[in-house]
């Protein structure tokens, strides 16, 4: 090489140099099995995540399962006849039914006019 | 090829051109620290790469393009690092030839790599290729992809160019 008087290297650079370099492809095999192994633990602890959330999930919906019913009443209103009212705004409790009294007493309360209610008088 | 048949290869590429691709490199970044850990680099990337050539090229040419491809990466972040210091390409690697303790040449040879440092980068690779390694023009038209008779004027201009930057430098 023209520039040798310029660049130099250190002694026996290139024999060990040579050495060095040799062996690369057994470094890379090792760091290639050796990548796996440094995730082995972070994959085995997402795992464990992941089957606490599942087991949490099941848990949580067979005690829940009875909290279900209200909604599904609610959810299944549509399919009860128009004409039974009492299916819709009754229940199986034993409830005080709404006397003639109870209804006056509500209309007069929220100032129910005559034109309302349709009331017609003789004159 | 099994991997046996691969490590057998590589090792007789690392015999034949190790140091023929150190002063490849060495030419272009001048550091020898910086050459040492680049040849590393570009010695992993050809074993990685050695399953994929298929022989459609010389092996010579396969690697000294592997290596030619780092070494002007590397330059390329080297120029950004120097350009965020208000430095040129050229005076960062004359900082760096003047504290390399394996660089023994005087203020001529630090102005000739600044006018290195200072061609476009084809001019650059050509110039160094050429007059650094002794290649034919044949021979770097396959590393660079670039046809011979373009690879000349190249030549040509990059001389003029160092000998102007030289007259007026030194």
């Amino acid at each position: 090489m023209k520039d040798k008087n310029s660049y130099n290297v250190p002694d026996g650079y290139f024999c060990g140099l040579e050495r060095r370099l040799s062996e690369i492809p057994q470094m890379q095999t090792e760091s290639r099995l050796s990548g796996f192994r440094r995730v082995e633990p972070y994959l085995a602890l997402a795992a464990s995540f992941i089957a606490i959330f599942i087991l949490g999930t099941v848990f949580l919906n067979k005690t829940t399962a009875g909290e279900d019913n209200d909604y599904e009443q609610f959810l299944y209103a549509d399919i009860i006849p128009h004409t039974d009212p009492y299916a819709i705004f009754g229940s199986d409790e034993s409830e005080e039914a709404i006397t003639d009294e109870d209804l006056v007493n509500y209309l007069i309360n929220n100032d129910t006019t005559l034109d309302l209610i349709g009331y017609e008088t003789e004159e | 090829m099994d991997q046996g048949g691969y490590e057998k290869l590589f090792n007789q590429i690392v015999k034949d051109y190790s140091e023929r691709l150190y002063w490849h490199v060495r030419h272009l970044v001048v550091s020898h620290e910086d050459t040492d850990d680049l040849l590393q680099e570009i010695f992993m990337k050809i074993w990685a790469a050695l399953p994929s050539f298929r022989g459609e090229s010389q092996l010579f040419t396969w690697v000294y393009r592997i290596a030619t491809n780092e070494a002007l990466n590397f330059l390329n972040k080297k120029k950004v690092r120097a350009a965020l210091s208000f430095e040129s390409l050229g005076d960062n690697l004359a900082r760096t030839a003047e504290a390399d303790p394996y660089f023994n040449g005087g203020k001529a040879e630090i102005e000739l790599s600044k006018a290195i440092a200072a061609l476009p980068k084809k001019q650059r690779m050509v110039f160094i290729m050429r007059y650094y390694e002794d290649l034919s023009y044949e021979e770097i038209s396959a590393i660079l992809g670039t046809s011979a008779g373009a690879l000349k004027a190249s030549y040509h201009i990059a001389y003029e160019k160092i000998k102007l930057f030289l007259a007026n430098n030194v």
